[in-house]
């Protein structure tokens, strides 16, 4: 089975005030419609999820009651891609010749305060100042670098290659480059990784 | 008795390490591949083995990695202020009985990059996070270089 991208769609990324996550979502799928040349009531099955922005399947509300099955993802950073794989399947089955993928997500700004409970962890673990991301980001490249010889420079580079192609893409969250010096003297937030080495 | 609870002292969570006697962390150790978890658990993460013993680990390892927290961490974070920087990392530490090595996640009493080293001998130490409605000071465990550095003359 040959399996096609035949409509796509995005929200540009921002805080967008007053929007939630789900309406951007709607927004996104709408245009993906729009895309492919079809309707809603044209899609008999749809995965989609986001990490904190609410349950994919209640955009059924927004864009039309058809009764089709909607199954909610829920896979951290890889919820949308999830719902990728799980819809290319979904074809590659014969379940289904035409399926939606969506994800969409809306956090409040800094860094996440998740439950460690839900991640079967006590809840010393967020209390003693463990549980952030930001911070496990920065153990495992402080890690990496030293197993492969790669040094701060080479971070720098990386963070201020995103920046320069953020800078063509209108629907990117930062559109200002930034050099490479902008990237390493911009606040240490974990050692070794800058503000601007995270977004 | 104001004086007493001043100098109480109680472990963040039950079942971390032993307290307040000969204070170890307690890991757990499968029987049937050797694998050692930090905190313990009931299951083997390598092995599904459901035998898992409680075993203090060794007070002293070499560091695995590092970073420094230099923000302070929203809640569920609960640590009295004002909020200074920390080091965390991760400590590779043998069982007491020299069992197999975990990787265990630590505060680091050190918040410098000059004086973390990726390889350092490091040695388990406890630190204040904040004090409980009775006033006891709650405790969690850290990692502090190993010989503690020659304190700077200057």
């Amino acid at each position: 089975v040959n399996v096609a991208i035949v409509g796509i769609g995005i929200h540009p990324f921002g805080r967008h005030p007053g929007v939630s996550g789900l309406a951007q979502g709607a927004h996104a799928a709408r245009q993906a419609l729009a895309d492919a040349g079809i309707g809603w009531a044209d899609v008999p099955c749809a995965f989609g999820g986001s990490m904190a922005a609410g349950n994919a399947d209640t955009m059924v509300g927004d864009l039309g009651l058809t009764g089709l099955p909607f199954i909610n993802v829920h896979n951290g950073c890889a919820t949308g891609g999830s719902a990728l794989a799980l819809a290319d399947r979904a074809i590659r089955s014969g379940d289904h010749d035409l399926v939606m993928a969506i994800g969409f997500d809306k956090h409040p700004p800094g860094a996440f305060n998740a439950d460690p409970e839900a991640s079967g962890l006590g809840r010393w673990y967020g209390e003693t100042g463990l549980m952030l991301t930001t911070q496990f980001f920065g153990m495992k490249i402080q890690r990496y670098m030293h197993e492969y010889e790669i040094s701060a420079a080479t971070l720098a580079r990386v963070a201020a290659k995103a920046f320069r192609n953020g800078a063509r893409n209108p629907h990117a969250w930062r559109r200002q480059p930034l050099t490479e010096q902008q990237v390493a003297e911009s606040p240490m937030v974990s050692h070794p990784l800058t503000k601007f080495m995270f977004c | 008795m104001t004086a007493l609870s001043q100098e109480a002292a109680v472990p963040v969570a039950e079942g971390l390490f032993s307290w307040p006697d000969r204070p170890r962390l307690i890991g757990g150790n499968c029987p049937a591949c050797g694998t050692t978890t930090f905190p313990a658990q009931r299951s083997c993460p390598r092995c599904t083995g459901t035998e898992l013993r409680a075993v203090p680990l060794a007070t002293t390892g070499r560091l695995w990695t590092w970073t420094i927290q230099a923000f302070e961490p929203k809640p569920p974070y609960a640590a009295d202020g004002p909020f200074t920087p920390y080091g965390v990392g991760y400590v590779e530490l043998a069982t007491e009985e020299g069992g197999g090595a975990v990787l265990v996640e630590s505060r680091l009493t050190v918040a410098d990059p000059e004086r973390l080293r990726i390889g350092a001998p490091m040695r388990l130490t406890f630190i204040p996070l904040r004090r409980d409605a009775c006033g006891a000071r709650v405790m969690t465990f850290a990692f502090e270089p190993d010989p503690p550095e020659q304190r700077s003359t200057r």
